[in-house]
């Protein structure tokens, strides 16, 4: 029992960091229309940002994570000028391929940059062990569950329950709609991809310390958030939070009490299993087309 | 003909590219032998370590007066965390230099990927993969500068059960050649050794979270965890184990106990582990080793582990034998096929009928509270 309990939380950890970048897919592809496959990449940033900031910073963690989110929110500026704008009026199959590259490319440059061996870095939280009904739990992976649910809390009042929000989604019902309301759809691309790229920093930071930080460490993130999305349902909230739990239980769980050899097999064959039996997802919307 | 900046910017691009894509020039007499090393990808830290070595033996051969008047120089290429790359960067050097002889990255995977081109290319080459596989493949061009598995299983089975004294061992292993391969070696040798093994957990090189293998085992009444690991997955399993709450003993491969796996982790994750090391390298083995760790220290700002020194000495037993037999491909194939009792900075060195040149093992274990190492027994025991 005390192990099934120690393997749930940290599945709900992991599957918390998961619903996070999902969500940040989900905002990216609702409010742009770009399924941006660089996203693992954009988790690759933060956490070596996170790790040079943490050291930059001599370890005082509220300036650590202010550098972060300033350098994401510039990254994220830097991606709609790079990226978006280029790739804007191009049909889908173009765009899908321009981020593939483009989420190369950050990789190449990332390695580059802070070469190829691994960082550790320590937690805002410290390596302390609690002890919870006979499990063992890592104080961190409790500060990852609390944080990614008070992001994605704020994500969710942001969206719903702001008039920021409101021009989001109505930029993501129609573009030209919203921009004949007058609303600054330049503006809000910029908003949308600062938000995903602070978001997918946030996920990069909080890994550091659960894992080890290199330039592939946004690799699998990227794609389990991605499997996270479609089994939840791309475009709502609760789709990317359950989706995300689902995917961190399966691998988890998967690994511990089917096999460990096919862990990702299992977390994927799911995710084929959404797209062949109810491909909207949880809770996306059926959508047909009129015959 | 005007010169737009359309124009000027194509010229500079083409230019640029040019001086990317030319190899270097090297003089007409240098004598230039061929190096496969993961540079980038997810083995770049491993291969860093060799890829550093063997500059470090470049530059003290020629500062010794290189081959014999000539410039030893060393063509390296990158093979990435890919078998294909890798079969790649060896064909280049081949077809570039033609050299007398290549060292072949440490990764079992890759050397079995470049094993038929060698076979082809019948050119000697040194490795450090511990895969039995290889060997198995008897050609005679390879040479394996490290232990092999097997001996390094024999060694892990010789402290489960003799040193530890454990009866209910659980091995952790990374699903590829090397980790697939030592594994099962391990467990037939437990096996035989009536200690069969209760728990088998595999994990891909790139996993992040091992909780599952770690509580599975324990969950299957293991007494000492074995693992099969490369540098970053090790010290990640350390970590987990110690978040976990796991206080199981652990015994692992070299791997466990070199510089950029130490670098990860911090004492408290090292307690109770066991490593079978190639070799301790410093003043236990001979005043040459621990200079040898001083220079390397000063030159790339690291300690040395073991696969380093076991191509800075790969690279010194070439010198010698580039000295003695010249650089012709068979004649240095069975120079080195003739190496009985060479010293080098890691170990003596003898070549045995399956081209292995380390016989043997060190088991040590961690000192409480530090990364330092301390041996427990040799194996084969002497």
């Amino acid at each position: 029992m005390a192990q099934l309990l120690q393997l749930v939380i940290n599945a709900i950890a992991i599957g918390s960091l998961y619903a996070v970048v999902a969500l940040a897919f989900e905002i990216a592809y609702e409010s742009t229309g770009v399924v941006n496959f660089a996203t693992g990449q954009i988790v690759t940033i933060g956490a070596l940002l996170g790790a040079s900031a943490v050291v930059f910073s001599g370890a005082r963690f509220p300036l650590a994570y202010a550098l972060v989110f300033g350098g994401m929110a510039l990254f994220g500026l830097a991606f709609f000028l790079a990226v978006h704008r280029p790739l804007r009026r191009q049909p889908p199959v173009t765009i899908i391929i321009g981020t593939v590259a483009i989420g190369i490319t950050i990789q190449n440059v990332a390695q580059l940059v802070w070469g190829s061996q691994p960082m550790s870095t320590p937690s805002p939280v410290g390596r302390d062990n609690v002890s919870l009904l006979g499990a063992v739990v890592p104080v961190h992976a409790l500060y990852v569950i609390g944080v990614s649910a008070a992001v994605i809390g704020a994500v969710y009042l942001l969206l719903y329950r702001s008039a920021l929000g409101a021009q989001l989604r109505a930029l993501a019902q129609d573009a030209e709609a919203a921009r004949l309301m007058g609303i600054r759809v330049r503006r809000l691309y910029i908003v949308t991809w600062v938000l995903v790229c602070a978001m997918s920093g946030l996920a990069g930071l909080l890994l550091g310390p659960m894992w080890f930080i290199d330039v592939g460490i946004g690799d699998g993130v990227g794609l389990k958030a991605f499997a996270a999305a479609i089994i939840g349902g791309f475009g709502s909230v609760p789709g990317a939070i359950l989706g995300g739990l689902l995917v961190g239980l399966t691998e988890i769980l998967g690994a511990a009490y089917l096999s460990s050899k096919y862990k990702d097999a299992i977390v994927f064959a799911l995710m084929f299993a959404f797209l062949l039996v109810r491909p909207q997802g949880l809770f996306g919307e059926r959508v047909a087309d009129r015959a | 003909m005007r010169t737009t900046r359309r124009h000027f910017i194509q010229g500079a691009s083409m230019a640029t590219l040019g001086v990317c894509t030319t190899p270097w020039v090297r003089a007409a007499d240098d004598l230039v032998v061929g190096a496969t090393v993961p540079i980038t990808g997810a083995f770049a830290a491993a291969g860093s370590q060799y890829h550093n070595s063997l500059r470090l033996a470049q530059e003290h051969i020629n500062a010794a007066g290189g081959i014999k008047g000539r410039k030893f120089v060393i063509a390296f290429e990158d093979t990435q965390a890919s078998n294909s790359v890798a079969v790649n960067a060896y064909i280049k050097l081949v077809k570039q230099y033609n050299p007398p002889f290549i060292f072949l990255s440490s990764l079992s995977t890759q050397v079995l990927a470049m094993e038929p081109e060698v076979a082809k290319a019948k050119i000697p080459s040194m490795y450090a993969g511990g895969a039995v596989a290889i060997h198995e493949r008897n050609n005679p061009f390879l040479f394996r500068v490290r232990p092999a598995d097997s001996l390094g299983a024999g060694a892990m089975a010789y402290g489960i059960t003799d040193v530890l004294k454990k009866k209910r061992p659980a091995i952790l292993y990374a699903q590829d050649d090397y980790g697939s391969g030592a594994a099962s070696a391990l467990e037939a040798l437990l096996a035989k050794l009536g200690t069969p093994v209760v728990a088998k957990e595999a994990f891909n090189p790139r996993d992040n979270d091992y909780s599952a293998q770690l509580l599975s085992a324990k969950n299957k009444g293991a007494d000492v965890i074995v693992t099969f690991n490369y540098n970053r997955d090790g010290a990640l399993i350390l970590k987990q184990r110690r978040s976990l709450g796991i206080d199981l003993p652990v015994i692992s491969g070299p791997g466990m106990a070199s510089p950029p796996t130490l670098e990860l982790v911090e004492p408290d994750d090292l307690k109770d582990v066991h490593v079978t090391a190639d070799t301790i390298l410093g003043e236990t083995i001979s005043k040459d080793s621990a200079e040898f760790v001083r220079r390397y220290v000063i030159a790339y700002k690291l300690r040395p582990d073991t696969f380093s020194a076991a191509y800075y000495d790969g690279a010194m037993m070439l010198a010698d034998g580039l000295r003695k037999v010249g650089p012709d491909p068979e004649k240095l194939r069975a120079h080195i096929a003739a190496i009985k009792g060479w010293k080098g900075v890691a170990r003596t060195y003898s070549t045995d009928a399956q081209n292995n040149m380390a016989s043997t093992v060190v088991l040590a274990v961690f000192k409480p509270g530090s990364k330092e190492t301390v041996g427990v027994a040799m194996y084969p025991k002497s």
